[in-house]
């Protein structure tokens, strides 16, 4: 009995100080980083950089960022949202490599432009 | 009358039993609950708990290093003072006995304003000093090392110190060993204390949250990580107990505690 709970202890303090060294390391190092704008709106259309688009079989998506206060640091999340338009942006506003895009309640909230990783919807991230 | 003497015991047992359960239900649970993440048994909680929420470690260390320091300097300040007030006998030596008593059986409410303006004045508060400073200096634990001591003959310190000619020689040789589960169960029983410390952090330390012990902040962490937080709250204390069990249940029953 005395082996086991000796053995236990020295376990739960190796993972303690493990993560006490490495565990902020391991929160920024293993979610994705990605680069966050809050796009412009003409009309009723959102200008986005061509690569904030996502192309999938199925249709275009963009990925949302909603942020929440976290208990040690922010906690951002993404939302895949499916567009119901991408058309290349004609009004030269921006200059080129942009997409007028159009989605159901989707108005221009921080979008991902750019990441490190492909995304799912819900993961966490970190922003760049 | 036999079957009576039967049913007394068993009863008893049963009681016990209920009163066990009643006591190991929450913790069991917690640990057991600790182990699922999102509907599937999983190591998921614990991960959350270290790496997204990495300053609940910090919280940890600090309940440690407070626990650890009030015990050490708390005993190695009651030892010899339990040694004065059973052993060495001086003018007045009761009566300022009586004086520890009395403040042993204040509670913490009643010393905590005396408390406050103190560390106020010396500038102390919102440190980690606040935190430790005060529960450093325990009559309790003095009380309860002069009633261990007490026990000890007289006759063994009286030859210690012939052979020795020196008083902390005697201490070390002659009082020390024999009240070393004593030591071993008021050093636990300290830890605990300091380790479960919450009015004393909240007050001491109402502008520095980065100072507070686990104890305080183990109520803000994520809903979700709940269970795996108390699981490693609890953790060292039940090891502890684990460890030395043994020796604590010697110097109580030795000492009729």
């Amino acid at each position: 009995m005395k082996r086991a709970v000796t053995a236990l202890s020295i376990i739960f303090c190796g993972i303690i100080i493990f993560f006490s060294l490495f565990g902020e390391k391991l929160y920024y190092s293993t979610k994705p980083k990605v680069v966050i704008d809050r796009p412009l709106r003409i009309n009723d259309a959102v200008l986005l950089p061509e690569e904030a688009v996502v192309f999938e079989p199925d249709g275009s998506y963009i990925f949302t960022v909603e942020g929440s206060v976290g208990f040690s640091a922010e906690i951002l999340t993404v939302t895949k949202v499916r567009l119901t338009s991408c058309e290349p942006d004609e009004t030269g506003y921006l200059g080129e490599g942009y997409f007028a895009v159009k989605a159901e309640g989707y108005n221009g909230a921080p979008t991902v432009v750019r990441t490190s990783k492909k995304l799912r919807d819900g993961q966490r991230v970190i922003e760049e | 009358m036999k079957s009576q003497r039967k049913i007394l015991p068993a009863l008893r047992t049963a009681i016990i039993g209920v009163f066990a359960l009643l006591f190991i239900i929450p913790v069991i649970s917690t640990a057991v609950k600790s182990f699922s993440f999102d509907g599937r048994i999983s190591l998921g909680q614990y991960w959350e708990l270290f790496v997204t929420n990495f300053t609940y470690l910090d919280y940890f260390w600090n309940s440690v290093f407070y626990a650890a320091a009030i015990t050490a300097v708390s005993i190695a300040i009651s030892l010899p003072l339990g040694f004065l007030f059973a052993k060495v006998k001086f003018k007045g030596r009761d009566s300022l006995f009586f004086v520890f008593i009395l403040v042993m059986l204040l509670p913490f409410q009643a010393t905590l304003l005396p408390n406050y303006i103190q560390l106020r004045d010396f500038n102390m508060l919102n440190t980690p000093l606040a935190l430790t400073l005060p529960m450093m200096f325990s009559p309790f634990a003095v009380f309860l090392l002069r009633q261990f001591m007490k026990t000890i003959p007289d006759d063994l310190i009286d030859c210690t110190l012939l052979e020795t000619s020196s008083v902390i020689k005697t201490f070390r040789y002659a009082i020390l060993p024999q009240i070393k589960p004593a030591t071993v169960s008021l050093a636990i029983l300290i830890f605990c204390e300091s380790w479960n410390m919450v009015d004393q952090a909240l007050i001491f330390s109402m502008e520095n949250e980065k100072i507070m012990p686990l104890s305080v902040i183990l109520g803000e962490i994520p809903e979700n990580v709940r269970y795996a937080g108390g699981t490693v709250y609890m953790f060292p204390i039940i090891m502890l107990f684990v460890m030395f069990r043994e020796t604590l249940e010697e110097s109580m029953e030795a000492y009729k505690l």
